[in-house]
Formats: C-alpha cells, structure tokens, sequence
C-alpha cells in the first residue's frame, strides 16, 4: 500500500501523467501520437483544445504539454538529411550535414502568481468534484466561464457537497484566470 | 404516456433554452455478474440479477436565469425507461434553496451519486441495494433500507450555513408522497407518480462538513400502505474524509417498518408488529494513479423481527455480509472499466456462501 501511495505521488507530479490526464482524457495515444508537426503547429494544436476545455488544460498546462509532446515523445518531423552529391564533387563535408531544426517556440510563461491560481484551482476543483464524481466528465460540460459558475453553484448546494463559500471564491477565481475573465 | 411525455421534454428541454444555458449528462452501464453455486432460473430469481444488466440515463439542467433551473433524468435499467428527476429548482441564498417535482429527497450520502458513472464499485452498498441484491425479493430479504434512486414526488428546501472557514453545516427539509407498499415496501411501487395514501412523509438531512471531512445524519418518516396504517421510521449516519489518496466513506442505515397484523400467514405470533433492518457499509478508496482506483468494502444488512408471510427466512434475526474487492480503470475521462470480486456470507438463514464476480463497462458524458 505504501508503495502504490509513494509511487502515485512520484508520478502526479510529471509531465507525463499531465498528457494522460489532460490529452488522453478525450483522445486515445493512436489519436495523439498518429501525427507529427512541428512545435509551432503543436503549440497551435494545444491552444486549440485548450479554448475547448478551458478548466481542463489550464494556462499553465499549455506549455509543460507543449513541451512534452515536443521534446519527450518527439512527434516532430524527423530533420532533414541535405542531398547526397556524387563523391567526386562532394566537397568538403560541411559542418552541420542536417538542416536546423525549427527553433521551439513554447507558449508564454506565466507569472509564478497566475500559475499559483491553476494549479491550486486545478487541485481544489479535482478534490472536490472527485468526492461524488467517478469519471472526470465533468471537464468536458465546462466550456464557457457562465456555464462553469452555474455548475459550480448547484454543486455547492447539493446538501454535502463539501464546497465551501472559501471554497467557492477560490475556483470562481480560477475559472476567471482559465476564461480570460475580468 | 409518461414516459413518452418525458423522453420528449427530455429532448426538447435544449431547444427551448438554447443550447448555451443547457448542460446535457448522461451515462450508460453494462455490467455482467457471475454467481457461484446453483443459479435457479430467473424471473423471478431469489437470486436478483444474475447475468448481465444494462442502466441508461440522460439528463439536461436548464438554467433558466435569476437562479432558477429546470431538471429532467430519465433512466432505463431493470423496469423499462423511468423518470428520475423531473423538477425546478431556485437558488434564492446560500442558506435557502427550493426545489420541487419529481425529486432524489435528501436521505443519507449514497444517494447524491446513485448513477452508476459516480461510483466506484460495480453494485451499490447493501443498505442501498435494489435487484442486483443477493435473495432480494420479498421471499429472502426483500430489498435494502431505502431505493437507490430514491424518487420521490415533493418539495425540498435545502442550503448552507457557513461556520468559518471550510466548516459549513449543510441542511434538506423536505415533504414528499412517501415509500409505498402493502406489508413491507415495494421500492418498484414506490415510484408511481400518484401517492398511494393520504399522509405525506417527512425527511431531512444535515451534514457538517470541513475541508476533506463530512458527518452527517438523515432521518425520514411516513405512512406507506394504501390505508394510512403502517408506519415507517428509518435514520442513518455518515462519515467521509480523505487522507492523501485515502478516501474512507462510511454509512449506518436503519429502518423500524411496521407489520400488518391483519396479514394472514405468520411463522411466528406476531407480539411486537414491527422489524427493524439494519445496513452498513465501511469503504476505503485508493487513487493508486490518475486512471486507476481500488476499493476495498465491507458491508451488510440485518433483519430484526418477524419474517413476512411467505417469507423463505425462518428466524427473526438474519442478515447477510458481504466483502468486496474492486478496481476502476477510467480508459478516457469518459470511459472506465470496473471489476470487482464479493463474498457473500449469511446468518441467521441457512444459505449457503456465494462468490460473486462482476465486470461492467461505464460510460459518462
């Protein structure tokens, strides 16, 4: 028992467990591994299904995702061998043989604050909605900032809820962050 | 009729809102059981469910604006297509709240995440056990102590009371038709939408709750045969909390159900004309990864008093005990495999042990 406890606390932590939590919530490994693009289509692709499943895959996931895909599982275009010459042309064998790979753009930091509010939002709101729900469907319904505070307040008031007014403030806080909401 | 009227409203219900103020949910299980030992054949079967079983649901909440919504959960499972929700509701304060229709009345903690995509476990705590109960059937043990769904028609106020910090004190008062049945309940009965008797019955629930801890208690009283006759009295207890990865859920339920004296076919002279039903169930949850929870559960009911007429159990004190072990594998977060493995004991009844083996497949939207 103690050694499954140590080892999911090892794991929570990684990239790794955060591409299965929040990309393979929706998609299977063939789904997200069947292409490879570039890093600047995967910051597109991430930023895509990010403004789809805002409460899902938080600011602060964009770019450890990103990178991830990027630079753990390497679903980028393999780099490019220059074209072989006839051997009596071939000149001196240049220095770099293989083109520059396209430099990583990552998605923007953000302020040590604003990833503060994600990942203690993320946290709270998992702890809490995982008291009765089995499944994390519950990602999939929060895909615009009214319809999460609406969700949010019929919860807290389920009788037993466990989601307390402090509670409450803290994931409109977060919801406001993840919606770009003032 | 009804349950056309209701799979219409249910599908209508985002049409007239607009989809944006409608949240759509659902979900379906297919769960397969083998039972041990001789398996006698089925319709009706002492043995409850004994092969595969299938539980849909779908619901919408319509969020009408000003706090007010519009609920509608229709399910399908082991009696054709049901409505399990069907009511309105409006958020005045955070310390008083109404709904009213066809409602899930606060009564005790299983029944906030009676779907089958909100429990862990392949079958439900015994206290809360319907036909996929071992001997469920007026001959054996006829039922838990209160349906999961519990559906009643009535009203419910409910809210929260706010004590500092993460302490609040969560409270439902409600008013409702009632359980139904002749000598002993009938939780398929009990679900008509017309009251079968005149007395509506009373129930609350309170529940104070901190940051990763809860305690409760639900109480709930009534009348339930036809004539206003019989009463039923039934309370239960509640305990969560969460440590690490450890969640621990615990439930006491009871029941004092009064007998019908004028019923013929006693075993025994009826003296007191009452039994009491008792059912518990203690669980440990382990997030072992992300995808991955096991459960460990052991859980019970028992029977105090005098069988019904017809009744295969012959002594006034009899019970069963069950250990379970189970697993949930969620594939995506909306798919997820569960599987467990029960030892079904008995006392009090001479029958015999039974291991029960269950896988099911559950879907959630």
């Amino acid at each position: 028992m103690l050694t499954a406890l140590l080892f999911s606390l090892t794991v929570s932590a990684s990239p790794r467990v955060l591409y299965e939590q929040k990309c393979l919530y929706c998609h299977s490994e063939e789904v997200t591994e069947s292409h490879r693009r570039t890093p600047r289509e995967w910051k597109k692709v991430v930023s895509r299904m990010r403004a789809k499943a805002p409460v899902l895959i938080t600011r602060s996931d964009m770019r450890v995702l990103t990178e991830y895909i990027v630079k753990t599982l390497k679903l980028v275009p393999p780099a490019r061998k220059a074209p072989a010459m006839p051997e009596e042309h071939a000149p001196e064998p240049p220095k770099e043989l293989e083109e520059p790979e396209e430099p990583f753009p990552p998605p923007p930091m953000v302020m040590a604050e604003e990833q503060q509010v994600d990942e203690e939002g993320a946290e709270l709101m998992q702890r809490r909605c995982s008291k009765c729900h089995t499944l994390v469907r519950v990602f999939g319904k929060l895909d615009s900032y009214e319809r999460s505070l609406f969700t949010l307040k019929r919860m807290r008031l389920k009788t037993g809820s466990g989601i307390s007014r402090d509670d409450y403030e803290r994931l409109e806080a977060f919801l406001k962050a993840q919606f770009g909401v003032q | 009729m009804r349950r056309a009227c209701a799979l219409i409203l249910l599908a209508a219900a985002p049409a007239w809102a607009g989809l944006d103020s409608v949240l759509l949910g659902g979900s379906a299980s297919l769960d397969y059981r083998y039972i041990s030992g001789p398996n006698p054949p089925s319709n009706p079967s002492l043995l409850g469910i004994s092969a595969l079983g299938l539980e849909v649901a779908a619901k919408a909440v319509v969020d009408v604006g000003h706090g007010v919504s519009f609920t509608v959960k229709a399910c399908g499972g082991c009696h054709g297509i049901e409505l399990d929700q069907a009511y309105g509701e409006v958020m005045v304060r955070d310390y008083f709240n109404v709904r009213a229709g066809r409602i899930n009345p606060s009564f005790g903690e299983f029944n906030t995440r009676h779907d089958p995509a909100n429990y862990v476990t392949p079958s439900k705590p015994l206290p809360y056990a319907m036909g996929d109960m071992l001997f469920y059937t007026p001959k054996g043990f006829n039922l838990g102590i209160v349906p999961a769904p519990y559906v009643e028609n009535g009203a419910e106020v409910f809210g929260t009371i706010p004590f500092g910090g993460s302490v609040q004190l969560d409270y439902a008062v409600w008013g409702a038709k009632g359980l139904a049945g002749a000598n002993d309940f009938d939780f398929a009965y009990s679900r008509r939408y017309l009251d079968n008797n005149k007395v509506p019955a009373l129930g609350a629930r309170l529940v104070l709750s901190g940051a990763d801890w809860a305690v409760g208690g639900s109480a709930s009283g009534g009348t339930y045969d036809d004539a206003d006759r019989l009463v039923y009295v039934m309370g239960g207890a509640e305990l969560y909390f969460r440590v690490g990865l450890l969640k621990f859920r615990g439930e006491l339920l009871a029941r004092r159900t009064q007998l019908d004296r004028t019923a013929p076919g006693y075993a025994f002279t009826l003296i007191d004309d009452w039994f009491l039903k008792v059912g518990w169930y203690g669980q440990v949850d382990v997030e072992v990864h992300p995808r991955l929870t096991i459960v460990a559960r052991s859980d019970g009911l028992h029977r105090f008093g005098v069988p019904i007429p017809g009744s295969e159990i012959v002594s006034t004190s009899a019970g069963m005990q069950r250990q379970t072990l189970a697993a949930l594998f969620r594939i995506t977060g909306n798919f997820a495999v569960k599987a467990d493995y029960e030892l079904w004991t008995f006392s009090g009844v001479a029958l015999e042990v039974r291991h029960v083996v269950r896988a099911a497949l559950v879907f959630g939207y």
